[in-house]
């Protein structure tokens, strides 16, 4: 508390005893006016004598207290919690903040309980339903394809494509409900890059081949520690995006890796559209669609998002890679962290 | 497929529309199926089908899939291919300790499927079961070979695969996705030229070999399989012969197989 907050505070005290000492010096200019300026003065003097170290006590105490408040303030992380932090203070006005203020920290808290379980109860619930949901999707996909012999090409591929779009979909709901979920549910484990780059290319080997696809690996003989599974997602949505935003025939995709500083980046490179430079830094954002996302397909710029709070969790980075002279198309990159001597080793990787 | 002894599949899952298409599904490749349609006695029932595989579900109505998994590994070496809805899941884990082969997601991928399925089994019988006789030449899938009378020709990867697709649907068009398809799921990542190519040196070594089989080209649809006789017969057919395209025109393809 500063001195001008606690002057400001004191001005209607002051005021009085400024009217109090000027009653008391016409008074005493009315009965005794030879002598009025000495006693005036001596009434002053026992003014200041028996109320300014009250003043300065208080102020003191005051001053003190509000000070190692604000400092513990800063120093706590969930400010919430300040409460139960306040300093001990023999003031009543301390004593009145610290009730009202855990009272209402109190009900804040039970609020945001019942939030938290709102949140937690919706997420196992929607979890429960992606998993309840691939039982008529299986049974569907199934029939479809008993159905094949009865029906026309054209229809079996769109009705095909459908179900597998429907199915990634539903997938990243699941991902995106992961992704905001306290709880790491994930397992690291050693991954072949190439194992894991293949198994991306089969996992959506029906949308690249019928959109005429060349895909090329190269430099892939590594092994990183992560989640497999959340890396297929990651790709698999990296290569709906490559798929949503072609601009020509064949679409081409490479992947690439290399190594940089302690790390090991997998590239993915296509000669799709591209990502005009002024959208860069926001391709990332929720709900962001780009000037590309309005003109092709209708997207929900969700994908990207999600994969990158996935990767964030995993502790890896993904990211738009610099443009690369006279390449056109979109590339991102995934960065590992890469211990150079642990390759050497043979270490089993998970089957992709 | 002719002249093999099917393989038998049993499948342990309680959703009915899906255990209907699946059979279906296994029936139409040619295995034949049996089903559990009660599960207070999973495993008994499962043992006494004398499969050569078992397909099972986790999420069963009686008792978990895990505990039927378990007490079938107790009894027996079946092989066991898991059925689950989670994936990245400890599911999947504590199905292979308990004694699965391996395990598969829902919703199926068919192709993906099929070959778990066919993995499962290869590993499982032995390998002298794995010759499929075809009348003229016979199938060693093991060694990605035919044999032809005495004589056994090795194929490449590619055109082992693609001449399997042509052969299990032999006298229909077996469709360019499809047998890119199948290539992809074997992390043969070819292209559209590539197929061709494929598909080209594929015919070269089938007249190699002197076997009397045909591919044709149905233009942007993709290839049949045929006997070079019925082929000819075809193609006297008026309406068979409007609806093929041959690339033979072309100068690539059946021509050479002909002379």
């Amino acid at each position: 508390m500063t001195m001008r907050r606690f002057l400001r505070e004191k001005i209607p005290f002051l005021l009085a005893s400024f009217f109090f000492l000027s009653l008391c010096g016409i008074l005493i200019w009315a009965f005794l006016p030879g002598k009025w300026v000495p006693v005036l003065i001596l009434f002053i003097s026992f003014w200041i004598i028996f109320q300014l170290p009250f003043l300065i006590i208080e102020y003191i105490k005051k001053h003190r207290f509000y000070d190692d408040l604000y400092q513990r303030l800063s120093r706590l992380d969930n400010k919430n919690y300040i409460g139960e932090m306040f300093p001990p203070a023999d003031f009543s006005d301390a004593e009145i903040l610290e009730e009202i203020i855990r009272i209402c920290n109190k009900s804040y808290l039970d609020d945001l309980a019942v939030y938290k379980s709102m949140q937690e109860n919706y997420r196992e619930y929607i979890e429960l339903w992606v998993h309840e949901i691939k039982t008529p999707l299986a049974w569907g996909m199934l029939s479809l394809e008993n159905a094949q012999p009865e029906l026309c090409p054209a229809s079996f591929e769109i009705l095909n494509d459908a179900y597998e779009e429907i199915e990634h979909k539903v997938q990243q709901v699941l991902y995106y409900s992961r992704s905001n979920s306290v709880e790491k549910d994930f397992q690291m484990g050693a991954i072949d890059i190439s194992d894991l780059c293949h198994a991306a290319a089969r996992q959506r080997a029906r949308l690249l081949i019928s959109n005429q696809t060349r895909l090329s690996f190269s430099n892939l003989d590594r092994t990183v520690y992560a989640d497999s599974k959340w890396l297929l997602f990651i790709l698999g949505q990296l290569l709906d995006n490559a798929v949503k935003y072609k601009s020509s025939t064949p679409l081409v995709i490479d992947f690439d890796s290399y190594e940089e500083d302690n790390r090991m980046i997998l590239r993915i490179a296509d000669n799709g559209m591209g990502i005009p430079p002024s959208e860069r830094p926001h391709v990332f954002e929720k709900g962001f669609t780009g000037s590309h996302g309005h003109s092709a397909e209708k997207s929900t710029g969700m994908g990207l998002y999600i994969c990158r709070k996935l990767a964030h969790k995993l502790g890896i980075e993904l990211r738009i890679a610099a443009a690369v002279c006279g390449k056109p198309g979109a590339a991102f990159e995934i960065c590992f962290p890469y211990d150079k001597d642990l390759q050497t080793e043979l270490i089993p990787s998970i089957h992709v | 497929m002719p002249a093999v002894k099917r393989s038998t599949i049993l499948i342990v899952e309680d959703n009915i529309s899906v255990r209907r298409e699946l059979e279906l599904f296994l029936t139409r490749q040619g295995f034949a199926v049996k089903t559990i349609t009660q599960f207070d006695n999973a495993a008994a029932d499962a043992l006494a089908a004398a499969a050569d595989l078992i397909l099972l579900d986790i999420n069963l109505p009686e008792e978990s899939g895990f505990a039927v998994c378990r007490e079938i590994r107790l009894q027996s070496r079946v092989p066991i291919l898991v059925v689950t809805v989670r994936e990245a899941d400890i599911d999947q884990i504590l199905a292979m300790e308990l004694g699965a082969d391996d395990y598969v997601t829902k919703p199926y991928n068919t192709d993906i499927l099929l070959a778990r399925i066919r993995a499962v089994l290869r590993r499982s019988l032995p390998a002298s079961s794995e010759v499929l006789d075809c009348g003229q030449y016979k199938l060693l899938p093991a060694e990605q070979s035919v044999q032809v009378g005495d004589k056994i020709y090795p194929f490449g990867r590619n055109e082992w695969l693609i001449f399997l697709s042509l052969q299990e649907n032999q006298g229909c068009i077996v469709g360019r996705d499809q047998l890119m398809r199948r290539l992809w799921n074997s992390n043969e990542f070819v292209d559209d030229n590539t197929l061709s190519v494929n598909v080209n040196r594929l015919r070269q070594h089938l007249s190699d070999i002197h076997l009397d089989l045909t591919i044709q080209t149905h233009r942007a649809v993709g290839y049949r399989l045929i006997p070079q006789d019925s082929a000819v017969l075809k193609k006297e057919d008026p309406q068979g012969s409007a609806a093929l395209q041959t690339e033979g025109l072309s100068g690539s393809g059946e021509k050479e197989l002909i002379g």
